[in-house]
């Protein structure tokens, strides 16, 4: 492709309409929103060990996706947008954007931890507990068929 | 904008504007930053000199609408809510009615000023100039002899005592509109503070309606005097004609029959002999479909029986759907023309034929109208 080409094919790509991204602080700002979320919340954020050994989860907790309604552009107030702020750059992870609950957002760093590999297919359709549940089984199998394997 | 007047959101006045809280993103926070730098943008101000964003106790407010304009458009705004304010604070005091109250509108406005005029004249004498509102009154006053009881009645609506009471009753009343003190205010007292000003402003403009209302009166003249007694007179009675020209109320609402007199006319047959036609009056009603019928019990080739009230047959027309005064003048004018010129001899056009034809279906005759000797048309439009 000679260079004329080229500045042409970049200036049609460019051209064209691109669809609009999640953007992790329109996902954020409007979970603090919808929960009213405050410092108690950043305050948990540097405890979630303590949170989640709390409450222990197992099969029974597996749930569905909870259901979030995001505009294309987010404002919030100076309160909410420090609170966000301050959300996205403690919980500074990939899956962050595709969390719906604020529970959601405080797995999203165990689950991107446990597994960096999982579509955002994956991630849009399922809870974060239900997919941080499945990662373990999964861990737990493959840990019982390698002690089987040495038994046999 | 309404919500923030109900609202329990923390607003600042400042430089005669109201100051919202800022919403924030990514974006905005950068230039807010930026416009805090001492390096950074310059704030550009509004005519008045009003900071765009200012910063309150480490929160910052953006400039929205101005108090003065939000009040001054308010009748705009919110036009329901500010009929109701009107109704009821005017309520509160003695309840006047203007001159506009008692004078006739809608239909019978436009049957005496804008269709009368047209098929009045002041003298027989060709004059291309229609008559005036004032001409026209003028020549129905002296028509008519108006009971001294509707006189009373003007003056009593022309006496300026009850106009100067109430505003007298106005002057008591708040008048200054103070604007809210400058600084943080929640948008609920602001919201109060309108709704005062809302009514200082409507005890303004009705005290300016009064006053407009009083110079004009001290300006009416005995003519203006009549002409008012004359309007209400022909209200009252709901009928009235002048050169032919008339109208009469059908029930009790503003619902008219607006008529014309043809006059004694003549039309010919076949062989040239001569009808003559009675008078008759072509009217068309403001209720119903308009067209033009004739309202005595008459008989002629263009209406199918003989009984009154009959439409007469005007083919291939477009009626008119509006009551609007040249709708009005126009369908008089076609039923009249319709009876004077429509009949075609040589055709024979319309339900029946002035000359008894071999086959003809004896319905209606008119030879009791047939005259021996030639004559010239009595009265024509």
């Amino acid at each position: 492709m000679d260079l004329a080409q080229n500045l042409r094919s970049d200036r049609a790509r460019q051209k064209r309409k691109q669809p609009h991204g999640r953007k992790v602080f329109n996902t954020v700002s409007c979970i603090v929103r919808e929960y009213k979320l405050g410092e108690d919340f950043l305050k948990l954020i540097d405890n979630t060990d303590g949170y989640f050994s709390q409450r222990r989860m197992d099969l029974r907790q597996v749930k569905g996706k909870k259901v979030l309604e995001l505009p294309p552009f987010s404002l919030v107030s100076q309160d909410e947008y420090r609170i966000a702020m301050a959300i996205t750059g403690k919980l500074d992870n990939p899956y962050l954007q595709f969390a719906h609950s604020p529970e959601e957002m405080l797995l999203s760093a165990r689950l991107y931890e446990a597994n960096p590999s999982l579509t955002s297919q994956d991630l849009l359709r399922h809870d974060f507990g239900t997919l941080l549940l499945c990662q373990r089984a999964k861990e737990e199998l493959a840990d019982l068929v390698k002690g089987l394997g040495k038994i046999i | 904008m309404l919500q923030l007047f109900h609202s329990e959101l923390e607003l600042l006045v400042q430089s005669g504007f109201i100051y919202v809280p800022l919403l924030f993103d990514p974006d905005i926070a950068r230039e807010i930053q930026h416009r805090s730098d001492p390096e950074g943008l310059p704030d550009d101000l509004a005519s008045g000199g009003s900071k765009t964003v200012v910063e309150l106790r480490g929160r910052q407010f953006i400039r929205s609408v101005n108090i003065q304009s939000v009040l001054a458009n308010y009748q705009r705004i919110d036009k329901e809510y500010y009929d109701q304010l009107k109704r009821d604070y005017l309520q509160k005091s003695s309840n006047f009615s203007g001159l506009s109250s008692i004078l006739p509108s809608g239909k019978l406005q436009t049957i005496i000023l804008k269709i009368m005029p047209y098929f009045v004249r002041k003298s027989r004498v060709l004059e291309r100039r229609q008559l005036s509102d004032e001409d026209l009154l003028d020549l129905v006053y002296s028509k008519l002899d108006i009971p001294q009881s509707f006189f009373e009645r003007v003056d009593k609506v022309l006496d300026s005592k009850p106009l100067l009471r109430r505003l007298n009753d106005l002057d008591k009343l708040e008048q200054t509109i103070e604007m809210p003190p400058e600084g943080p205010v929640t948008g609920e007292a602001l919201g109060q503070w309108l709704y005062k000003a809302l009514e200082s402003q409507i005890v303004n403009r009705e005290r300016c309606r009064l006053d407009q209302e009083l110079r004009e009166r001290e300006e009416t003249s005995e003519s203006k005097r009549n002409h008012i007694a004359t309007l209400l007179y022909i209200a009252e009675k709901g009928s009235f004609e002048l050169d032919g020209f008339g109208f009469s109320r059908i029930g009790s609402r503003d619902d008219y029959l607006i008529y014309k007199r043809t006059g004694e006319y003549i039309l010919k047959d076949y062989y040239a002999r001569s009808y003559r036609f009675p008078d008759c009056r072509v009217a068309v009603s403001s209720i119903g479909a308009l067209r033009p019928l004739v309202v005595e019990s008459y008989k002629h080739p263009f209406l199918i029986g003989h009984a009154p009230g009959q439409e007469i047959c005007i083919s291939g027309y477009n009626w008119p759907q509006e009551f609007t005064a040249d709708n009005i003048i126009r369908l008089l004018e076609e039923g009249i023309n319709a009876l004077l010129y429509g009949y075609d001899a040589r055709r024979r056009n319309g339900y029946h034929s002035l000359d008894p034809t071999l086959y003809y279906v004896k319905t209606i005759e008119f030879v009791d109208y047939r005259v021996q000797r030639d004559d010239r048309p009595v009265a024509s439009v």
